[in-house]
């Protein structure tokens, strides 16, 4: 442990006014963005960097994951009250969000979600801060081998939420996983299904695919059913009041949700190559699983769905900074990101990062925590003015709704090239979802398909392409046993999954 | 030093040109395009010259991420934009002249497509392997490759691969290359013992200093700054290297006065110290501001150092 | 159409093409590379074989929901059209003129005849829009 004297004066640097009011800003910022569909905290946090230049490196940085924080929250907002996730992390959140706010709770729905994201966070950041260094060690021990049979568990989830047929749902793995195919081959850097279109070197873009199929196809039905319906209004609040809150019962009912989700999502975090998604997804998978039964069926409003997934994705986030604080190695984007951040103010991650820096860490440590707390404060504010945002009728939501989506996907793909492979993942989302293919198993599937070959590629020349030579690989091992396991234990009960991938 | 006689060059272009040429302004916005997705490398130097080029000049520049195929969607787009001096763009050489060279009739756009107003960086890539590896050179690497039975070998980019290729085609040493992602991703394979050795490019340096990594060569076609001890790999005894270029062009035809006032205002915001500082911190190397001439010819120089690679 | 037509006529789909992978798509468009384990059309033909065969399933087994209303389509794809179309003139005209244009489309696409509403998807919209990018983020609109 470092000493006591570094620890306090890291903290007493972490509240001060200045800094306060910086992780503040970076938190409403966040929590917006997110909330936009296609303009994410990834985007914000680059374009903020620059600007971080002139500060103390401790307020950009407090800064900086203020705006990453937020933007956790920010993406629940439009996929509880208008079934278009805002980031596509938050993607699971609409399987029971939706149906809830539905009823008549949006802001019950989004008070759960703000309520599990930060207590989710709040986890993981404080596994970061008691364990970073012995953690992140562990996590090295993490190689291509042992990654690449991560990659099969992670695939082993989606015969959770595979829906009613097993054949439409084995159909849309495929098709995801051809999709994620599409780019240079990891192995030897060919390009692969352009068509002439250079914008597809790196792969088609995650954020327009999901976008496109998750909240531009949601949004062509709504307008669809507005147009049959006449407008209406988007969300008729039920009951105010008392109905609206989260007591504390409730949320107390969510804890098993919640800790698993902590946990998947810190875990998932830690490693690096898995992504928020898939965590969120799991947790979702796994807390239907462990439900006791005695609430909404799964699907239907399901606080606990909600908690499930939303203490997932946000947990991920704490944990990201792990193997970055612990050996310097980024995790994810929004931890690369940090590290560029961290570097042109001078300053090296690394493994000498603690004793060079100790001070420092502590005041992140300090303004993390304290992001949380403005995240549930900001938040309260922020969901009482999106719900009466959303107040307005369907003939103005949707058509904003699909003008900032085009924006954000022009943005964050640099170009209209990346607005055109949105609105074809719109209609070929649509039609799978008509035809009753699990949109949801498709995404998982391209989300995880390019790690997965990369890292099955780097397994196979370590391996010699000799399963014999696994035995040297433990972990790689039980991690194999332990998706085939998943695979039975989620099979066998499908009959009671068939919501998560129907269409509704 | 080689960086000191071209800043002494640059030095001079700058002054001439800045007595001749300082009437050129753009008539808007300019736009500089960066060949990356946002939170790369590229990005951060990118926004970083664009927001001191803006303070010092007046000028509103602003900075627009193109990303694809390592900077090829951007080149074959600014390839069809006027050549006005309005639109900018950012790339790193390697991942252009491999295309070039690999598959040029795919590309729709060649050198000549471009004039080339400085290079920005070098990006100084070693080959690094933990500290209690029983090596401490190529030969070393080699041998233990051969007693081993295959060491293998991190990299993450293309004209890395063919660099250990050439050196196992001339040595026999049966290395098995392990294809990654990123420097981050080498790095981890790296110290957490899944490979023995890895390129890196500024990440390593840290751990350098840490003791738990040491450098095995310089894939440069020099020395690096912050490791003078350590030889090349052409020095090493084989005749190849790897020189990435991070450089900014326009599409050619730029007029002169225009060409030279941007180039000049590039080197500007290179020599700041604040972007000087910055370009230390994350790439671990000076920047270096050769001008139009030099740049264009280090292109074309890049370009035959690839068919080399390639053996073309 | 009944549902186990749709579901037939869609398993053919799939595994046509899949066989439109495995017969063109697939040798035109990835390189032939002659060493390594993973080859650049390794796994795009595990897919396409993995589509060919489970297509081929599904025509026969014809399983599984079918959700689809012809109305909902239709409307759907003018939407979806309307969009391609706002894409093409975002290009052509810009995010200032054409944004206002596709929202006031898709507004009278869902019969809105309230002037108050009509406006704040026509002009506040867009105007929010400008704000955040331009202003806020200091990006550039098409």
């Amino acid at each position: 442990m470092p000493e006591l004297s570094i620890v306090l004066g890291g903290l007493s640097d972490a509240f001060t006014l200045v800094n306060l009011l910086f992780v503040a800003i970076g938190v409403a910022a966040g929590q917006m963005v997110g909330a936009i569909p296609g303009i994410g905290p990834i985007m914000a946090m680059a374009i903020a960097i620059p600007f971080t230049f002139a500060m103390d490196p401790l307020v950009a940085i407090s800064f900086l994951v203020g705006i990453n924080k937020g933007g956790l929250f920010g993406g629940a907002i439009p996929a509880v009250l208008i079934n278009t996730p805002g980031t596509p992390d938050a993607a699971a959140t609409t399987l029971d969000g939706y149906p809830l706010a539905r009823s008549g709770k949006p802001v019950k729905a989004t008070r759960m979600a703000l309520f599990a994201s930060v207590t989710g966070d709040t986890a993981s950041d404080l596994v970061l801060i008691t364990l970073a260094a012995p953690l992140a060690g562990l996590a090295l021990k993490m190689g291509p081998v042992e990654i690449c049979a991560l990659m099969v568990f992670a695939f082993s989830i989606i015969s959770g939420l595979i829906g009613d047929s097993l054949v439409k749902g084995l159909i849309a793995a495929a098709a995801g996983l051809l999709l994620a195919t599409v780019g240079l081959d990891p192995e030897h850097g060919t390009p692969r299904f352009y068509f002439g279109y250079f914008e597809l070197y790196d792969g088609a873009s995650l954020v327009a695919v999901a976008i496109g199929m998750l909240a531009v196809a949601e949004i062509f039905r709504r307008i669809a059913s507005a147009r049959r319906a006449g407008p209406q209004p988007t969300i008729t609040l039920g009951a105010g009041g008392a109905e609206q809150r989260v007591s504390f019962s409730e949320y107390w009912s969510c804890r098993f949700a919640m800790a698993r989700g902590a946990l998947i999502g810190t875990v998932l975090g830690a490693i690096p190559g898995i992504g928020s998604t898939a965590a969120a997804y799991m947790s979702y998978a796994a807390a239907k699983k462990g439900d006791p039964g005695n609430g909404p069926a799964f699907g239907e409003g399901n606080l606990r769905g909600i908690a499930a997934t939303e203490s997932a994705n946000s947990a991920v986030m704490g944990a990201n900074l792990i193997p970055l604080l612990g050996i310097g190695i980024p995790g994810s984007i929004g931890a690369a990101l940090l590290i560029s951040a961290f570097n042109i103010h001078g300053i090296q991650p690394g493994p000498l990062l603690f004793q060079t820096q100790g001070r420092l860490i502590y005041g992140l440590f300090g303004a993390m925590l304290m992001a949380n707390l403005m995240n549930l404060l900001i938040g309260q504010l922020s969901l009482r003015l999106w719900a009466r945002v959303i107040r307005a009728p369907e003939s103005v939501i949707f058509p904003s709704a699909l003008l900032f989506c085009f924006i954000g996907v022009y943005l964050s793909t640099g170009g209209l090239f990346g607005v055109g492979l949105m609105l074809v993942a719109a209609v070929v989302g649509y039609a799978m979802t008509a035809l009753g293919y699990p949109v949801i198993v498709f995404i998982i599937a391209f989300f995880l398909g390019a790690g997965f070959e990369s890292s099955l590629s780097q397994a196979l020349v370590i391996l010699d392409a000799n399963p014999v030579n696994l035995l040297g690989h433990p972990i790689a091992l039980a991690l194999l046993v332990v998706a085939a396991v998943t695979v039975v234990w989620l099979a066998r009960g499908r009959n009671g999954l068939d919501s998560a991938g129907s269409p509704d | 030093m080689k960086i000191k006689t071209l800043l002494a060059a640059v030095a001079a272009t700058c002054l001439s040109a800045g007595v001749a040429l300082a009437d050129w302004s753009p008539s808007g916005p300019v736009k500089l395009w960066i060949g990356f997705g946002a939170g790369g490398e590229t990005d951060t130097l990118g926004r970083l010259i664009a927001k001191e080029m803006g303070e010092a000049t007046g000028w509103n520049i602003v900075v627009e991420n193109k990303p694809g195929g390592g900077g090829i969607a951007m080149f074959t787009q600014l390839a069809t934009v006027p050549a006005d001096g309005m639109t900018l763009g950012m790339g790193v050489t390697m991942p252009v002249l491999v295309n070039l060279t690999v598959r040029p009739d795919e590309i729709p756009f060649k050198l000549a497509s471009f004039d080339y107003l400085n290079t920005v960086a070098l990006a100084q890539l070693a080959i690094v392997a933990k500290k209690d590896a029983p090596f401490d050179d190529l030969a070393g690497l080699v041998a233990y490759s051969k007693e081993k039975g295959g060491a293998l070998v991190a990299f993450d980019a293309k004209p890395q691969e063919l660099l250990m290729n050439f050196i196992d085609g001339e040595t026999e040493a049966g290395f098995k290359l392990v294809s990654t992602k990123s420097s981050a991703e080498e790095l981890q394979q790296l110290l957490g013992g899944h490979v023995d050795a890895a390129f890196n490019a500024g990440a390593h340096i840290p751990y350098l200093e840490s003791g738990e990594l040491k450098m095995i060569a310089s894939a440069n076609a020099s020395r690096h700054s912050y490791a003078p001890d350590t030889a090349t790999v052409q020095e090493q005894g084989h005749d190849i290297y790897v020189d990435p270029w991070f450089y900014i062009a326009a599409p050619a035809g730029l007029p002169e006065e225009a060409k030279m006032a941007i180039s000049k205002a590039i080197s500007d915001a290179l020599a700041s110290d604040a972007t000087k500082e910055a370009i230390m911190n994350t790439m671990h190397t000076e920047p270096s501001m050769a001008g139009p001439e030099d740049t264009k010819m280090m292109l074309e120089a890049g370009l035959k150092n690839v068919g080399t690679l390639f053996g073309k | 159409m009944t549902p186990p037509l749709l579901n037939r006529l869609s398993g053919l789909a799939f595994a046509g093409f899949g066989a439109a992978l495995l017969l063109w798509l697939i040798p035109a468009h990835t390189e032939t590379v002659s060493y390594g384990f993973m080859r650049p059309d390794t796994l795009p033909k595990v897919c396409a074989w993995a589509l060919l065969a489970l297509g081929l399933v599904q025509a026969a087994l014809a399983g599984g929901g079918v959700a689809v209303d012809f109305y909902e389509t239709g409307i759907v794809a003018i939407t979806a059209l309307l969009s391609a179309a706002a894409v093409w003139g975002m290009g052509r005209f810009g995010f200032l003129v054409t944004g206002p244009v596709f929202a006031a489309v898709l507004v009278a696409l869902i019969g809105e005849r309230r002037p108050v509403w009509i406006l704040a998807a026509v002009a506040g919209a867009p105007a929010i829009t400008w704000l955040v990018v331009v202003w806020l983020l200091g990006r550039p609109l098409p």
